[in-house]
């Protein structure tokens, strides 16, 4: 679960990532990076609820903002990678628990 | 350590962020997020909290994405991944030190924490145009926005104007009857129905959404509505009816008659939602009461007159506020009644307010003085009715 989740978001961020480029705009480019970056430290650190918290927080934000200069198709596209995002973020952390509570949540 | 770098830098980066954009490119909409990024990784650093510091992060990420200079985007990234950081060291700090994080005051502070950015905005967007209101009304000035250096003090000039002008006695007068006529037909209506509606009759629910139905619908459609269907001269309905039996149609719109009409068409709106309030407040009474008066002997309309009337006077009282607030701020049907020019007929105090401080033809003269003072002196008779009924009606709710 944890490994699939981590391959969902990092896939979606990264796919994010690199339709950021169009329009080139430094914005849109470093925040879709952040995300990366926020996919890659859940996978390092599966046992903090809060980053994978972050993840989504952030990944619904970047569909916000970037929304307005979007085409619909465009739009469409930034929701299905957010909703990947976030299932992936929440696959990571089902898969966190599995390992460290023997599957059993607070 | 981990927890010490990363929080001054998670707090330095976006105050840093918001200073090079307002000195290179001027006040964006990112300043606010920056601001609000360093409160929360203060608060964060502060109380050790990692949620603060996870807003801190949303907040910085809010801000890399509405900034816009390269540098101080950079830095914003600098920021978000610093907030990351004392989040983690905030984490660690709590599991090293469990003892020392009491769940009671971390709630306490997070309440302020999460608190705080509604208050000011609060503070900032209601009592900030309140005060300046105020100190409008005895100055006087070339329009709304004009800075203060441009006011000149009027002192009362501005209410004695107000009150020696035909238009604002008459919309004053126009809004006492809105208040009065249509006060206790909207009330007396609102407790029949919420009467009818508890006694226990078949398709409540329906009877229920049906009444409160036009409350849903905006307020232009249903002006639209009343003057296009019903009160049309040609095709409305209660015209129709009157061919129907032959009589002479009436011109329901006439000067002397769109008063009534007006009101007609707003208690037709109004009524569901008092209704409702005073449905709730019925259910909270106690069946004990009405099987006891049963048992005694009492008749359904002496139950209403002796149990349920007077354990209502809480309610009527919130009923009668949210009436008079709702008569003073009345605007938007007086202005679908009279769309191109006011007329005496329907004007009320909002639309003199209105008319005063943007006049509509070219030859008036705005006068924001004088249009603060007519909304000081509504914030005036509201309060005065509200204290008026708080100590003419006691509240007796039920003790259970």
């Amino acid at each position: 679960m944890g490994i699939a989740g981590f391959i969902t978001a990092l896939a979606a961020s990264a796919i994010s990532l690199i339709i950021s480029f169009i329009p080139v705009q430094l914005n849109n480019i470093l925040a879709a990076l952040f995300l990366v970056i926020l996919s890659v430290m859940c996978y390092m650190m599966p046992q903090r609820t809060s980053l994978k918290g972050c993840l989504i927080g952030c990944s619904i934000l970047f569909v916000v903002f970037r929304f307005v200069y979007m085409s619909l198709i465009g739009r469409v596209l930034y929701i299905i990678l957010a909703a990947a995002i976030i299932a992936g973020a929440i696959m990571m952390n089902t898969g966190s628990q599995n390992t460290t509570t023997g599957g059993k949540t607070a | 350590m981990i927890l010490t770098v990363s929080g001054i830098i998670a707090i330095l980066m976006p105050v840093l962020a918001c200073i090079l954009q307002i000195v290179f490119a001027g006040f964006s909409l990112g300043c606010i997020p920056s601001v609000g990024a360093a409160v929360f990784a203060v608060l964060a650093f502060w109380r050790k909290g990692p949620t603060l510091a996870i807003v801190s992060v949303l907040l910085a990420f809010v801000q890399i994405c509405t900034l816009n200079i390269v540098l101080t985007v950079i830095i914003a990234v600098i920021g978000a991944v610093a907030s990351i950081f004392l989040m983690l060291g905030c984490e660690k700090w709590r599991e090293a030190h469990p003892e020392l994080t009491d769940p009671k005051a971390a709630t306490k502070h997070m309440i302020i924490g999460f608190i705080l950015p509604c208050a000011i905005s609060l503070l900032v967007m209601y009592a900030y145009p309140v005060v300046r209101t105020f100190f409008m009304s005895f100055f006087d000035m070339p329009n709304i926005t004009a800075p203060v250096s441009e006011w000149t003090f009027a002192g009362l000039g501005k209410y004695v104007k107000i009150f020696s002008s035909q238009s604002f006695i008459r919309s004053l007068q126009n809004m006492l009857m809105i208040w009065f006529v249509g006060g206790i037909i909207t009330l007396a209506l609102a407790l029949l129905f919420a009467v009818i509606l508890t006694s226990g009759i078949r398709f409540k629910k329906f009877f229920r959404a049906a009444i409160y139905m036009p409350n849903v619908i905006s307020a232009v459609a249903l002006a639209t509505m009343w003057i296009q269907y019903i009160f049309n001269q040609q095709y409305g309905m209660l015209n129709s009816i009157i061919k129907f039996f032959n009589g002479t149609p009436i011109n329901w719109l006439a000067t002397d008659m769109k008063f009534w009409a007006m009101l007609g068409s707003f208690i037709f709106g109004a009524v569901g939602y008092y209704m409702l309030i005073f449905i709730s407040g019925i259910e909270k009474i106690p069946a004990d009461l009405y099987e006891a008066a049963t048992i005694d002997g009492a008749n359904k309309a002496q139950q209403a007159f002796k149990i349920t009337f007077p354990l209502l006077k809480g309610v009527t009282k919130t009923n009668l506020t949210f009436w008079t607030i709702n008569t003073a701020t009345f605007y938007l049907w007086s202005k679908m009644f009279s769309p191109v020019d006011t007329e005496a007929s329907v004007i009320v105090p909002v639309m003199y307010l209105y008319d005063t401080a943007f006049p509509s033809k070219g030859n008036m003269r705005a006068d924001a003085g004088a249009a603060a003072a007519v909304g000081i002196v509504l914030a005036i008779i509201i309060l005065a009715v509200y204290l008026v009924m708080n100590k003419l009606i006691k509240d007796d709710d039920v003790e259970l």
